[in-house]
């Protein structure tokens, strides 16, 4: 059990695959002009991972070795296109406002890459928690993305007004433009929190080896 | 021929890929460092880009509208475009070295751009004729050219720069997106 | 990570059996893939369905002000009638927006004036394209009105545009008056039918 969650905080937090590993750009870029549709754009590509993980794992002996990225692949593409079909089924204007950007999770690279690095070597119980973990991290970021973008962009919270009528909207935070500048903005804070991590760390090492040494030091007089 | 051309304006700078529609970022951020490297990866998007606009546009029409398997096109474009990619491989290296040896290295790397992929859905969403889906195939990765390449000479000057330490690499790169992005979107009113 | 499968594999001078397995076993996992698919397609088949009418229904029943309209749908162009026969038509019309396609509905009343205008599906961007749906006053500007319309951006004085939505603005303003050409192609039509 305990296994299982720190499999979960390495994918939402420590190796975030959209903040950290940095993959997936293009649906994180496109999809995050509001929370609603960023978090549609996450529950989706996080059912695919899940299931891709999934039947690639159980699959992992039969696929040949040297066709195995078309095998991947394929499987992938059937599970977008069953999401695709489900959400044109039951979730009508979510499927219709993504628009394009539902095919394209094949191409998504955050779910090809746990397919060669992790289902691909790993048993069926473990898969499916990666790609769970996966999933909401890519989510967590779309989401963080969209708050700010929507928030800053249209004065709105998941359609909510939080900021007052009299806020001016700063429409480039929609734009094409403010997601660059909003995503380069986001993982500078990771990378500082990363950095501050790092940096307190090893002070602590550095603290911990010096420590010795002193009462070393001043235990070497009285001998 | 007027037709066209305005559809070849619109996906080089109206609608470019990177810029207005966001796809094919990955290459776009991943395989910008050195503008030549930049120029290489587009022009081999180009080239399949191209090539994979005119098949999948006969796959559509010949094999999956007749037997109603329109659905299943998500599949078929990937499988036709990854198949493509092996195939325009195989063939340089035994038929055109020169052009294979700049090309190669890219070449793997195109089946995963969403470019590829979105091109190709693009081209049936819109109900393009075969020479229309060509020229669009076409014109739009020559947009994504455009804006890599444009983009590594920036990064190329970029790497002279001492950014704080939390914006080094990732995050100033983006930045710096975000800047000609926003040069890009003059183009976007543009109706023609 | 995907060059590694375009890797030279060096293979034995017999090489064609195991190669025709490994072609066997993909080809069988492509069947799979495509049962699956073909299965989902199946069952949400007449839910999707189901959806597109009814967003269509709502839209006419919305423009036309009856709770249970009743219309018969011809390839687009749809007839409404009530108890005491037609009393309008609607047209269904796409045109490209920023984001990709958007579809409306535009209901005209007997006489070919528009009576409302309705988005039934788009993909604009939330807060910037997408109020020309949020915004009802601007959907409003076409009501009671018929012919070619321009918009005041383009230099006409029919409609306002939305500021910062124009392509949107635009988009909607061309998917009306194809809809209207729809419309007065088939009046032209079946009168010219009533007279023989």
């Amino acid at each position: 059990m305990n296994k299982f969650l720190k499999q979960m905080k390495e994918g939402i937090l420590d190796q975030n695959p959209t903040l950290v590993q940095l993959l997936g750009m293009c649906p994180t870029l496109a999809t995050t002009t509001s929370v609603e549709n960023a978090f549609g754009m996450g529950m989706a590509a996080t059912v695919v991972l899940i299931f891709s993980n999934i039947f690639i794992s159980l699959l992992r002996k039969f696929i040949p070795k040297q066709v195995r990225i078309a095998a991947y692949i394929v499987i992938i593409s059937g599970f977008v296109t069953a999401v695709e079909l489900l959400m044109q089924a039951y979730f009508y204007s979510l499927y219709q406002s993504l628009g394009l950007f539902i095919p394209l999770i094949v191409v998504n690279c955050i779910i090809l890459a746990r397919a060669e690095a992790f289902a691909s070597k790993n048993p069926v119980l473990p898969s499916a928690v990666d790609g769970l973990a996966m999933g909401l991290g890519f989510t967590f970021a779309l989401v963080i993305l969209g708050s700010v973008r929507e928030i800053l962009g249209n004065g709105t919270w998941l359609g909510l007004r939080v900021l007052p009528e009299s806020y001016p909207n700063m429409v480039i935070f929609l734009l094409p433009a403010g997601a660059f500048l909003t995503l380069g903005c986001v993982i500078a804070a990771v990378q500082k929190i990363r950095n501050t991590v790092e940096d307190r760390a090893r002070l602590k090492e550095a603290m911990a080896k010096k420590a010795p040494a002193e009462t070393k030091a001043k235990e070497d007089p009285a001998q | 021929m007027m037709n066209i051309l305005l559809l070849m304006f619109t996906a080089i700078l109206v609608e470019n890929f990177i810029f207005a529609k966001f796809y094919g970022c990955c290459p776009f951020l991943g395989v910008s460092e050195k503008p030549d490297t930049a120029l290489g990866m587009g022009m081999a998007v180009t080239f399949v880009m191209t090539v994979s606009g005119g098949v999948t546009w006969f796959v559509y029409r010949f094999l999956l509208e007749p037997f109603h398997l329109e659905y299943l096109k998500t599949v078929a474009f990937i499988l036709v475009i990854a198949a493509l990619v092996q195939f325009i491989e195989m063939f340089l290296r035994r038929f055109v070295p020169a052009l294979y040896s700049a090309l190669g290295i890219y070449l793997p790397l195109i089946t995963t751009n969403c470019a590829v992929l979105s091109s190709a859905l693009l081209i049936v969403q819109n109900n393009y004729n075969f020479i229309e889906a060509v020229a669009f195939g076409f014109s739009a990765a020559l947009g994504f050219t455009l804006a890599i390449t444009v983009f590594a000479g920036l990064r190329a000057r970029m790497n002279a720069a001492d950014p704080p330490r939390a914006f080094k690499g990732f995050p100033l790169t983006l930045i710096a997106a975000g800047l000609l992005a926003m040069a890009f979107s003059c183009f976007s009113g543009v109706h023609l | 990570m995907t060059a590694t499968t375009n890797a030279p594999q060096k293979k034995p001078q017999a090489a064609w059996i195991p190669a025709l397995m490994i072609g066997l076993r993909l080809l069988l996992i492509c069947a799979v893939v495509a049962g699956i698919i073909s299965f989902v397609y199946a069952v949400t088949k007449p839910k999707a369905e189901a959806n597109l009418r009814e967003t269509k229904r709502i839209a006419i029943s919305d423009i036309f002000g009856m709770e249970n309209p009743d219309f018969d749908e011809d390839n687009g162009f749809y007839t409404v009638r009530d108890a005491s026969g037609t009393v309008g038509y609607c047209v269904e019309s796409t045109a490209a927006g920023f984001g990709g396609d958007l579809t409306l509905m535009v209901g005209y009343s007997a006489d070919g004036t528009i009576r409302g205008v309705r988005i039934v599906s788009h993909s604009e961007t939330p807060g910037l394209g997408a109020r020309v749906k949020d915004d009802p006053a601007h959907l409003g500007q076409y009501t009671g009105k018929s012919g070619t319309l321009k918009l005041n951006k383009d230099g006409g004085t029919d409609v306002d545009a939305i500021s910062g939505a124009t392509i949107s603005s635009r988009a909607v303003n061309q998917a009306v008056n194809q809809a209207t050409d729809v419309l007065t192609k088939r009046l032209a039509a079946t009168s010219g039918g009533d007279a023989q």
